[in-house]
């Protein structure tokens, strides 16, 4: 078993935690505002309802992507030297593109929704500036250039200190030439998967990007609209799956230090996560199901594919999960308990995909609120579970780990309010209501009403845990 | 030398080069920076004589004080210059529904004149609905031809097909015969504003 | 040293070639941009020798070569600047001059002092423009260059397209190597006897 050699790069990662901590408060405020607007708690003019949902969208996508990023660099920085560096151009460049999204939204009015879909940026119908979407794409740009950065760095370092990326992949495992006890550590495949399917999601998310802003000031350089959303749905899908898959290593990095027994890469994951690294690159045709133009096949692949790419994952990581948890005296605290929560509530996300993904189903619930439902499961209930997890891991003092009232007070209301919230999303969308609708009809707004008191459980939960962060990092430095 | 200078110069000089061949990046093709160049120089047209599709002769440039609005075009052209028909006609209906309708003439001139003949102009008239009076169809001399696509600056390359590929676009000319506008084939709205700019 | 003068021999025969077969590559965008160029780029490669690639503190990292390399890269990727060469005889002696000098020489001084994460933001840059400019060049329904036919164009955007994904692979593969598949095909061409 490779055991981890390196100091990993606390302070740094501690800070951007806490950063990514604070957006999240600020959007799950937003997101509170739009519930409460379409529950028709009070007015919200529709434009603005759209420039939050920009915000809302884009941000917490920013957020999950840079807690992912911090969780993987923090771990991987164990494993091998990685330069310091290249995180804080990263994460520079994520404020300025952050900078960038904010003030095209509240200064400049841009609303057109955080997947830029062409032409909506560019024909906003006077609503916005052409300046203001090119800050938005801009914005975008700089922060997919930080991540192809931290992607280079610990790609190269993984390729050539696991010997290439069949090795880090763990292949040797597969093919029997390697004993689990002498394989890569899961965080290393796991971020090596990562690492491939988002460079190659990058590289097409900024083809597409720059090709919008060349639209944006010389219309006659028209882009195909088709081939433009296949390629930003390919990368909207490939970036933010990679945010759980980046997250999840702190699952397999964290949890054997509570159970004792180290998670090793056994054939079965290296397996699966090369077969998740196809699979993730297959599957977003499932967001294409309603346009009748794109060939059968893409959309019959997305089906299929969305099917297995449910399996590995649940499978691999769920099972091997239950199997490490069963039998060890398991001490409980705040940190173990949001992981464990963070696979259940990733593999309880999966499973909406799936039956949305189907064709039959898709025709008639694609743009209902079933959607939204399914992502804030296993965003909400998934990956920000899982960073909160790695955050209270982070301020954990070595021995003492107990799961003091107030965790488990913070950790109920959190989970009871994250339930609560997706579930209205899931029962309205199965009652056909649209998503992105700034204003719902009357027989709506009863969910609407309960999902905003849930919302409302979400938020105290988080500051909570924000709060005590804060208290304790500001006790480590001390100590 | 220190690099942080080196490298501050050659990025500055490089910007330089860039914003100045680009006209400000505001020409990145040689069709945006011919249409700049216009808006900048308004060069006088030649005061050629055309000959429209009823037969009568008409100049480029009249002297009772329209904007003449110019596209090429060849009448056997199988895709573009039918598509840029409808929008001038949708631009001709515009026209008709406005105040400057007395003081703005259409016409489309034919760049192959020798196979455009008479019937084959108004064939292309009877297709679009060009009414003849707002907007009529016409074609140049053959000894004209070079030195008209010269001034306006259209470049024509005869393609494998026996057709041409040209410039399309809306060329407006002013009351004092200079070209001071060219809009995308398109851009009927943008057509009509600056007509109506052009004639308070 | 006889290496050296091998490669200058292959530059000025790269260079004659281009001169003599300006006529049918600038005939066809696709030939002009994919082929002409590049194989200009390649002369400015050659002319590269040791004492070249160890120039002075000012191009440490190598960034002032390769920024030099890709503001040229930049002027030459305007539709425009290809109309001028193909309209204007002093266009085109100047790309002859810049396009080897201010871009295949830079580039390679530059590429050997670059660090490995700026080697590979530039790949994935070159992999993303040549994809915006298939995106275009396939999709536009305007000429972007008034020298060249339609079609012609799209041939060009499918050229972009090609060479992308050539290069991607070209770049990606050699890391799945292990190194025992290394070492095996180093022993294939190069056997030692031990
Ligand atoms: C208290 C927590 C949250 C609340 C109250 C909330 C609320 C909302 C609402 C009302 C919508 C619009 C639904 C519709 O289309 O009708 C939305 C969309 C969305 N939310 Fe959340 N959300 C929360 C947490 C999160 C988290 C943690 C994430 C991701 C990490 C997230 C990501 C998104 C995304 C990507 C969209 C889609 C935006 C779009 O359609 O363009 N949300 N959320």
């Amino acid at each position: 078993m490779i055991k981890p050699t390196h100091e990993p790069h606390s302070n740094l990662i501690k800070f951007t935690m806490l950063l990514a901590g604070a957006v999240l408060l600020l959007m799950m405020t937003v997101g509170l505002v739009m519930r409460a607007a379409q529950g028709g708690l009070f007015e919200l003019d529709a434009a603005i309802f759209y420039q939050l949902m920009t915000a809302h969208g884009a941000g917490m996508v920013g957020a999950a992507a840079l807690t992912g990023a911090a969780i993987m660099w923090y771990f991987v920085s164990r494993y091998v030297s990685l330069l310091k560096e290249v995180f804080v151009v990263f994460l520079t460049l994520f404020l300025f593109g952050v900078l960038l999204i904010l003030g095209s939204i509240s200064l400049g009015q841009f609303g057109a929704g955080w997947t830029f879909l062409f032409p909506l940026p560019a024909i906003s119908g006077g609503a916005w500036e052409a300046g203001a979407a090119a800050a938005f794409i801009i914005g975008l740009i700089l922060i997919g250039v930080g991540f192809l950065l931290i992607n280079l760095e610990i790609g190269r370092k993984l390729i050539s200190e696991f010997d290439g990326i069949g090795g880090a992949l763990a292949w040797p495992v597969i093919s029997g030439k390697v004993t689990p006890d002498d394989a890569p550590p899961p965080a290393i495949v796991a971020s090596m998967a990562t690492i491939i399917f988002n460079t190659i999601g990058i590289v097409v998310g900024a083809a597409v990007l720059i090709s919008s802003l060349i639209n944006l000031y010389v219309p006659t350089f028209e882009v195909d609209a088709l081939l433009a959303k296949n390629m930003i749905y390919f990368f909207g899908h490939v970036f933010i799956n990679a945010t759980i898959y980046m997250a999840v290593v702190a699952v397999y990095e964290i949890i054997p230090e509570y159970t004792g027994k180290p998670w090793k890469t056994s054939r079965v994951f290296a397996i699966a996560w090369s077969a998740i690294t196809l699979f993730v690159m297959a599957v977003y045709p499932h967001h294409m199901l309603q346009d009748t133009v794109m060939p059968a096949w893409t959309l019959i692949l997305g089906q299929v594919v969305s099917y297995l790419s449910g399996i590995p994952l649940l499978a691999v990581t769920a099972f091997s999960l239950c199997l490490y948890l069963r039998g060890s005296n398991i001490k409980w605290d705040l940190a173990s308990a949001l992981l464990v929560l963070g696979v259940a509530g990733w593999s309880v996300g999966v499973v909406p995909a799936i039956i949305d993904g189907m064709i039959s189903v898709n025709k008639i619930m694609h743009n209902t609120q079933w959607v939204p439902g399914h992502f804030h499961i296993y965003l909400l209930l998934g990956e920000i579970a899982m960073s909160f997890g790695f955050m209270a891991y982070l301020i954990k003092e070595a021995k003492s780990s107990e799961f003091k009232p107030i965790d488990k007070t913070a950790f109920g209301i959190y989970l009871a309010g994250g339930i609560g919230f997706t579930l209205m999303f899931l029962i309205s969308g199965a009652m056909s209501v649209p998503r992105r609708w700034a204003v719902h009809a009357e027989e709506w707004m009863l969910q609407d009403r309960i999902a905003t008191a849930f919302a409302l459980l979400v938020i105290v939960g988080t500051l909570i845990f924000v709060i005590r962060y804060i208290v304790g990092i500001s006790n480590y430095r001390r100590t | 030398m220190n690099a942080f200078k080196v490298n501050s110069v050659i990025i500055l000089l490089g910007s330089f080069i860039l914003w100045f061949t680009t006209d400000g990046l505001q020409a990145l093709t040689t069709e945006g920076a011919r249409r700049l160049e216009v808006e900048k120089q308004k060069p006088v047209m030649p005061n050629i004589t055309l000959e429209t599709m009823s037969g009568a002769h008409t100049r480029l440039l009249n002297s009772s004080g329209h904007v003449t609005v110019v596209e090429f075009i060849y009448t056997t052209c199988p895709f573009i210059c039918q598509v840029d028909g409808g929008y001038l006609s949708r631009l001709q209906n515009e026209i008709k529904e406005r105040a400057i309708r007395e003081k703005v003439r259409i016409i489309s001139v034919s760049f192959d004149p020798l196979r455009d003949n008479l019937n084959e102009l108004s064939y292309y008239a009877k297709r679009h609905n060009a009414d003849g009076h707002i907007w009529t169809i016409a074609r140049p001399g053959v000894e004209d031809l070079k030195s008209l696509l010269k001034a306006f600056g259209v470049v024509v390359i005869p393609d494998e097909e026996g057709g041409y590929v040209h410039n399309s676009a809306m060329h407006i000319i002013d009351q004092q015969g200079r070209l001071s506008f060219i809009l995308d084939s398109n851009d009927v709205q943008g057509a009509v504003k600056t007509l109506e700019r052009m004639l308070p | 040293m006889i290496d050296n003068k091998i490669k200058l021999l292959l530059a000025s025969l790269i260079f004659t070639f281009c001169i003599f077969s300006r006529g049918a590559f600038e005939k066809f965008p696709l030939t002009h941009i994919l082929v002409q160029l590049p194989l200009l780029i390649c002369v400015g490669y050659l002319l590269v020798d040791e004492k070249l690639l160890r120039l002075g503190e000012w191009n440490k990292g190598g960034y002032a070569t390769l920024l030099i390399a890709i503001f040229t890269i930049a002027f030459w990727m305007l539709p425009r600047s290809i109309d001028a060469a193909l309209s204007s005889n002093n266009m085109e002696v100047l790309k002859f001059i810049t396009v080897p000098l201010l871009i295949g020489l830079p580039l390679k001084i530059g590429w050997a002092q670059a660090h490995p994460i700026l080697k590979g933001f530039l790949k994935a840059q070159a992999i993303s423009m040549l994809g915006v400019a298939a995106f275009i060049y396939i999709h536009a329904p305007i000429r972007i260059c008034v020298s060249y036919l339609e079609n012609a164009q799209q041939d060009l955007g499918y050229g972009f397209l090609y060479t992308a994904i050539a290069l991607a692979v070209l770049w990606s593969a050699p890391l799945f190597l292990s190194r025992e598949t290394k070492n095996f095909h180093l022993q294939l061409f190069f056997p030692t006897n031990s």
